[in-house]
């Protein structure tokens, strides 16, 4: 188990760097120069003096390697380096930004997680019931709206809608702002936040949740085919126990695989969530900076959003190692 | 002596798309106790239904009828409450693939002790206890250590054995095993059978074996069912179905096994043609296609052979059996013309 | 006796029935329901199973995989309606420009509703929404074709490359596999975009660039395990090139998760084409994009609530379409791992 986890860290540790520097080649190899963009700003035409003075006072203009060099030095030493428009250092946007970010996603994956699997679990259970075609119709046309329409739409209703109308206090939620920022426990948020933070919430958990609804439900139907169910059951196992000893962990399995993959799309969720609700979250920055072509923003930040989703996948995968002894123990493929 | 299982009339179907498949049709066995039943059969015989239908283990989508007397007790009529309180603990089930057969999250000691749980009011430890001890008997070394290995980390005969411990860790009074041995490595299976046959003798608990290999029966079974296209074409004790076969399916089985007491050139002789489908048999004795015997006068092609009793003891379900059994044609089947 | 194991087990390897074989012997049979032809034969015994579905398909005369893998389709009712939605967008996004007037002609009623002259009503600059939107949906589904197309052929082809050649081959591809799925993908898009800039062609190519990891994975899977099968190893001892191993063997095989995973994709491309262009980094306006529309609507939705719900509608649409054809493929074809 110890020598899976030290070997999974490693591989983080290479994913980490090889996706920091394919990040950074793709920055700053491109067609045109950073001193081009930040000297010309948006109309391109640039005095080509200007843009010279730039790219050395910058240091674009020393050879790639011993820019990669000084990225890559800043970088292990924790230093994810400064905006050339604002000379905003990433460090400081994250200290500002990313515990917003952090919690909205942290709640969003405790929603998925409780109502995905369990509606997906129900489903399986009473297959083909009104609740089962109706969790599956649900899920399905769910993973075909856009975060961002979904997000519309729920501040329309619930934030503008509901006030217009005088609807009860429960079913309003604030469509502007994001609270008074107050925390237990750095992640518990109190009443009045909580009201702030419901609809991103809801918003990014929806799709994901959907998505695992479905996986539990496909996989719980699978587990309950398998050969040792029926042992189970000719051992005289109640169906109660069936269910829950044999059927569930084993259905489990590759719904936690799911849910370590789906932190890659979840990610991307948060992105437009916080887009949408003009969050003050890592994911907004990332896209007002790529608006802007501010590379150094926007390679930073992305190296603090690869870390993070690197981090996660590790705990799922050592959580899966925890479910799935073939896994744990290094045995063949399950 | 009253049978500990009696089968009779046993019929299942499953509703399928295309129509319902008969899957067994009248089926008629019984097995006493401490004996040892052969049902012997080909891939869709019908045999695994018939072993799952005894322990009501078949989906919904089956439907069951006949009647299964278990000492005195139907068990078609028992609520499910009942059957979980048989199931493993008087009628235990081994299956074909120990690998698959066995939760892969489970460690084998914990699956034993969960079969010893749920039938004995036992205190964890003495569940384990049971387990290790289970191990042991079926002759597995290092049972102290084993019992809290998961199943992948067992060879494949050494899984076959876990699962015996497992189900005789009850003490059923009858064991059924499906095809025990079909997936395990040639080598093994004799030893896996052997030790199957040998701990069951000493606990004097009854076994239905299901193969599809005759050669099996052979040497360890008291009787045999020969089954074919979900009904019961032969049955009776091994000794008389191998010395003198009653049905020319079976006839047709054993000229395809190596013998060791015949002629040792003459050639195996498979059975032409194919099982039968299901969803539509033929029409008469199912066999007719592919029976060398088949006459249109006998009734073969059309009117569905009862199992009638040609021997004492020995029954079989053919149109020709009295003319095929005195003229010895059936002990000549395969042999070279 | 005849040695059904044997037989049979060849069977499942290379007949043509791959597909019901497979479910028939208890694999999962992948996403939705089972028919009761299926779970009744998985009650049986594998052994039993095999043997049953062979008498199944003497029934009639026998039906080749396409026939079979339709026959189940059209049972599908989800499938069918995610068909006839992609049917009728994709004949809209065809003779669309016959039927709506230019989507970026400007008249004097802004944000108008909806009326018998402007059927979706118009937008901000006085433009015709029910034109913008039949438009989007030309855009929305060049950019889910073309991102498709580009993502299936780097995909299939460096899962071959990995899946035949295995070795060092095998080992740099996949380690670029892993980093690039290590990068969440709107974040990779996003750098995409910062570096090559805004517009339909970077849309493509940064679409493309991000999805052809799954296709990859799934088409090297597929190589390793035609590779070592014997009928493979039969064909290359006696010296069939290898082109046409691959060509005859190997493809067939991967065919079937390729086609679920190009379903799926397009609709994965056409919902990330959205994303992009709504947070501004896709096509430059005044190109008619669903994504621009609804960023466009978000602040006049309480007085015009229409500009966001039929480019959000069609995009819904689309997406749903595409997603409950990809589903009804796998079920129909019977793939597990696309």
């Amino acid at each position: 188990m110890i020598s899976y986890i030290l070997r999974r860290m490693l591989q983080l540790v290479f994913v980490l760097w090889a996706g920091a520097t394919l990040l950074f080649f793709l920055l700053f190899t491109l067609p045109n120069s950073p001193g081009e963009l930040i000297a010309g700003g948006a109309n391109r035409s640039a005095n080509p003096v200007v843009v010279k003075n730039v790219n050395h006072k910058l240091g674009f203009d020393r050879p790639i390697y011993v820019q990669y060099g000084k990225f890559m030095a800043r970088t292990v030493r924790g230093d994810l380096g400064e905006s050339y428009r604002t000379h905003e250092k990433v460090n400081d946007i994250l200290k500002e930004r990313a515990p917003l970010s952090l919690r909205i996603a942290f709640w969003a994956i405790v929603i998925e997680i409780l109502v995905g699997v369990s509606s997906g679990v129900l489903s399986a259970r009473r297959r083909n019931s009104f609740a089962d075609t109706a969790t599956t119709l649900v899920a399905v046309v769910a993973s075909a709206i856009p975060v961002f329409v979904l997000a519309y739409l729920m501040k329309q209703v619930t934030g503008v809608y509901a006030y217009q109308h005088n609807w009860p206090g429960w079913m309003r939620f604030p469509a502007l702002g994001f609270g008074p920022n107050e925390w237990y426990l750095w992640i518990i948020p109190s009443w009045e936040q909580l009201r702030y933070l419901a609809q991103p919430v809801i918003v990014l958990a929806s799709v994901s949740t959907a998505i695992l609804a479905r996986i539990t439900r496909t996989s719980m139907l699978e587990s309950l085919r398998l050969d040792h169910v029926r042992t189970a059951r000719a051992k005289g196992l109640s169906e109660k126990k069936v269910i829950r000893r044999h059927v569930l962990r084993n259905a489990m399995i590759p719904v936690v695989t799911i849910i370590g993959i789906d932190f890659g799309t979840a990610a991307g969720a948060a992105i437009l969530t916080e887009f949408s609700f003009n969050l003050p979250g890592v994911g907004s920055k990332i896209v007002t900076a790529a608006s802007q072509r501010d590379l150094p923003i926007v390679l930073g930040l992305s190296i603090f959003v690869m870390a993070v989703y690197g981090v996660a996948s590790l705990l799922v995968d050592i959580s899966y190692a925890f479910l799935d002894p073939r896994i744990r123990l290094g045995g063949e493929d399950g | 002596m009253d049978p500990l299982l009696d089968v009779k009339g046993l019929t299942v179907g499953f509703g399928t798309d295309d129509g319902v498949v008969q899957a067994v049709r009248g089926v008629d066995f019984e097995v006493r106790s401490g004996e040892i039943l052969a049902i012997v059969g080909e891939s869709g015989s019908g045999k695994s239904v018939t072993a799952m239908s005894l322990l009501k283990l078949l989906p919904p989508s089956a439907t069951i009828e006949g009647s299964v007397d278990w000492a005195g007790e139907s068990l078609l009529d028992a609520s499910e409450q009942r059957m979980q309180a048989v199931r493993g603990n008087e009628i235990a089930m081994i299956f074909q693939d120990p690998l698959s057969a066995l939760n892969p999250v489970y460690k084998v000691g914990q699956q034993i002790a969960e079969m010893v749980h749920s039938h004995r009011k036992v205190s964890k430890a003495d569940a384990r206890a049971r387990a290790v001890e289970m191990l042991t008997q079926v002759g597995i070394p290092q049972p102290e250590k084993r019992v809290n290995q998961f199943p992948h980390e067992f060879s494949g005969g050494m899984r076959q054995r876990a699962m015996i411990a497992m189900g005789l860790s009850c003490e059923p009074r009858l064991i059924v095993a499906d095809e025990p041995t079909t997936a395990l490595d040639v080598t093994v299976q004799a030893q896996v059978l052997d030790l199957l046959v040998d701990l069951c003798h000493r606990l004097s608990t009854a076994v239905i074996l299901i193969t599809h290999d005759l050669g099996v029966v052979a040497g360890i079974a008291d009787r045999v069912t020969v089954m074919y296209a979900g009904r019961v074409v032969e049955s009776g004790s091994v000794d008389d179905v191998f010395d003198a076969t009653a049905h020319p399916y079976t006839a047709g089985l054993l000229s395809s096994l190596p013998r060791l007491d015949g002629d040792v050139a003459a050639p195996l002789v498979p059975i032409a043609g194919q099982p039968p489908s299901m969803l539509n048999p033929p029409s008469g004795c199912s066999f007719h296609p592919r029976c060398p015997f088949a006459k249109e006068e006998a009734g073969c092609m059309t009117i569905v052979p009862t199992l009638d009793e040609r021997r004492p003891g020995q029954l079989s379900a053919c149109h020709r059996a009295p003319e095929l059994i005195e003229t010895g044609a059936l002990l000549r089947v395969g042999a070279p013309a | 006796m005849v040695d059904e194991r044997d037989q049979s087990g060849r069977n499942i390897v290379n007949g043509p029935d791959e597909g019901p074989m497979r479910a028939l012997r208890g694999d999962p049979a992948g996403y939705g329901e089972l028919s009761a032809q299926q779970s009744a034969a998985l009650a049986l015994s594998e052994l039993e199973a095999t043997a049953l579905d062979a008498s199944l398909e003497d029934v009639g005369p026998s039906r080749s995989l396409g026939t079979d893998a339709w026959r189940r389709f059209r049972r599908n009712k989800l499938a069918i309606a995610g068909l006839v939605i992609v049917g009728m967008l994709v004949a809209l996004g065809l003779i669309g420009p016959f039927l709506v007037q230019n989507p970026s002609f400007q008249t004097q009623a802004v944000r108008e509703s909806p009326t018998n002259q402007h059927w979706f009503g118009t937008d901000q600059l006085g433009q015709d929404e029910f034109a913008r939107v039949v438009y989007g949906v030309r855009l929305s589904l060049y950019i889910g074709f073309m991102v498709t197309l580009v993502e299936t052929v780097i995909g299939v082809l460096v899962g071959a490359l990995s899946g035949w050649f295995r070795g060092w081959t095998d080992t740099i591809l996949m380690r670029l596999v892993d980093v690039l799925l290590g990068i969440p993908y709107l974040v990779l898009a996003l750098a995409l975009v910062t570096a090559i800039g805004r517009g339909v062609t970077a849309v493509v190519v940064t679409l493309a660039v991000t999805a052809w990891l799954q296709t990859a994975r799934t088409v090297r899977a597929g190589f390793l395990t035609v590779r070592d099968l014997e009928y493979v190893d039969a064909a290359r001892t006696t010296g069939v090139p290898t082109y046409r191993i691959i060509w005859r063997h190997v493809l067939p095989n991967v065919f079937q998760p390729v086609v679920v995973l190009v379903a799926v994709g397009i609709g994965s491309a056409i919902l990330a084409e959205a994303a992009l262009s709504f947070l501004g980094v896709g096509p430059v306006p005044p190109t008619a994009s669903l994504g621009l529309m609804i960023a466009g609507s978000r602040d006049y939705f309480t007085e015009a609530p229409h500009l966001l719900l039929f480019p959000g509608l069609a995009i819904v649409a689309l997406v749903l379409g595409f997603l409950l054809v990809g589903d009804g493929l796998r079920d129909a074809l019977d793939v597990k791992d696309a």
